[in-house]
This record gives C-alpha cells, structure tokens and sequence, in this order.
C-alpha cells in the first residue's frame, strides 16, 4: 500500500475493506482463552479424580494450583502471539474475567473458612462468566454452554443432600468422592471446551476467507 | 455542490490507517504495518502527518525489551473521517 490518491468508489471499498479485515483479525482465536482454561481443568480434575479412585495420598490436592500456573503461562504465550491492537469488546471481555476471577478466589477464601461445596461454586462463577462473555460477543452458543453449566451446577447440592439421606441412595455417595470430579471435569468440557472450538471454528474460518479475498 | 474531500485522508494508506484505527481502541505500530502491508518507513512518514494534524495520538513505551509505538484516533479524527465519508458519500450519490 502506498499514498496514492483514490477515486471516490475505492475509498469507501478501502474503508470498508480495512474495517471489515480488522473486525476479522481481533476475532480470531478468540475461543482460545476458553481453551487453555479449560483443558487445564479438565486434566487437573481428572488427574485427581484418578489419585482419588486409586486411593494416592491426600497431598496430590495439591496440584490443583497447577490450574492457574499453567493457565496464566498459557495465557502469557497466547497474548504473545496475538495481535496488538484492542477493541471495546476485548476491554469488557478482559474486564469480566478479572471481576469472575476476583471474586472467586474471594468466595474460595469463604468457603475454606466456612465450608461448602467447591465444584458447586466453581461451576456456578465460571458459569456466569461464560455466559457475560457470551452475550458481549453475540455468541449465543457460548452464552447457552454458560447457562447449561449453570444448570447442571446443582447436580453437587443434589448429591450433598443425597449423601445426608440414608438407605438405598448410600451407594451413590460411596463413589462420589472421584465421581465429582469427573462430572466437574464433564461439565467444564460443556462451558469452556465446546464452545472455545466453536467460536475458533466460527472466526479463524472467516478471517481465513477475509485474508484469501485480499 | 460537492463538498470538498479532506486531502489529508484522501490518500490510500493514511485513509486505511484511519479506517484501521476507527475500529479499534488502540493498534501499535506492527499492527498497523501488518493490516495496511505498507513499508514501515512510509507508514511512518503517514502515521506523523496524521498526528500533526491532530487526528491520531501516538504514544511511546515498550512490550517486554521491545520499543512499542501506539496509535490512538482522537475526537478530531473521528469528526474529520465523519465528514470525509460524508462527502464521498455526497459524490457517489451524483452518479460518479
């Protein structure tokens, strides 16, 4: 590109040609967020759902700070190689993310001190940040994975007060203890796996066929 | 009448970096290279022309080692991109 001057009609092709491609270049990889959070979850949880099952010693808790160690380097590289440049939506998005995770370590400081349930609370605060994030960037998807989690958060209330009964429903509670995991693990995969490959699908496709046509 | 096309934007890259920053909060200065596949050496020259008019800011800092120049549109540039499309909108109208 250089500083020739255009007629009228290429001007406004310029414009919305430039605005057009850049849209399209801050879209992309956006589900890749959702991505790194996610598997990193899913893999923590299973991983302790297994020392659980196998009955390893109660120190390998430990490594569910792995999750945010290798979520923030994650993130680290990816914003690494992402573009410079911010739009509004990234600002609000970034923004609802800090509030979600604020917020979360200041409930998980509560519930260690007066108890609860973790996966419940944990579900329930991604949850709501899937779906803010879904209705700031229009992605119904998203935005539907976020209220499904949501939903399916109460399945851990259900089981505590399951596990209060007793008799025939006592079977149940035996296996919960890794089972919760796996469920967690199950509906991480709903809120944040499904839809990161979605909207990764939805814009790298389109800002794909953007970069081919100029 | 046709009105007058602003000449400061009616150039392909400075008009394409405008268009860039319109959609934007903020762009550095590789973004910017890399969205309009200008030389650096003239996006550099354009980026100035528009700062001296007082259409975008251009600021100075560093990501990590490397230096990092920013550009933001200001109200003025906005205002002047308005009227430029405008204008051109005032031209297509009338059949040419």
């Amino acid at each position: 590109m250089t500083h020739k001057h255009l007629n009228e009609a290429e001007s406004l092709e310029l414009i919305t040609s430039m605005i057009q491609d850049t849209r399209a270049r801050l879209a992309r990889n956006t589900g890749t967020p959702f991505l790194i959070w996610g598997y990193t979850t899913i893999a923590v949880s299973l991983f302790n759902a297994l020392t659980l099952y196998l009955g390893w010693s109660h120190s390998w808790a430990w490594s569910w700070f792995a999750i945010p160690i290798i979520g923030w380097i994650g993130m680290i590289l990816f914003n690494k190689n992402e573009p410079s440049a911010r739009n509004y939506i990234d600002r609000i998005v970034s923004m609802i993310w800090v509030v979600i995770g604020v917020s979360f370590g200041w409930l998980m400081t509560g519930i260690v001190v007066f108890g609860g349930s973790i996966s419940y609370l944990t579900v329930v605060v991604m949850g709501i940040g899937t779906v803010l994030t879904g209705c700031v960037i229009k992605h119904r998807i998203t935005a539907i994975c976020g209220w499904i989690a949501m939903f399916a958060s109460l399945i851990f209330p259900t089981v505590i007060f399951i596990k209060s009964q007793s008799g025939s429903l006592a079977n149940i509670s035996d296996n919960w203890i890794w089972g919760e995991l796996i469920v967690f693990a199950a509906i991480f995969f709903c809120m944040m796996v499904v839809p990161g490959h979605i909207l990764n699908h939805k814009y790298n496709s389109k800002a794909d066929s953007l970069c081919s046509k100029s | 009448m046709f009105k007058e096309l602003n000449p400061l934007l009616h150039s392909e890259l400075r008009l394409a970096v405008m268009s860039v920053l319109l959609g934007v909060e903020s762009a550095d200065f590789v973004f910017l290279r890399e969205q309009t596949g200008a030389t650096a050496g003239n996006l550099s020259v354009q980026i100035d022309k528009l700062q001296k008019a007082g259409y975008i800011t251009i600021e100075k800092g560093f990501k990590g080692k490397m230096p990092r120049t920013t550009c933001r549109i200001t109200e003025d540039g906005i205002a002047a991109f308005e009227e430029y499309v405008t204008a051109l909108r005032s031209y297509i109208g009338k059949g040419i």
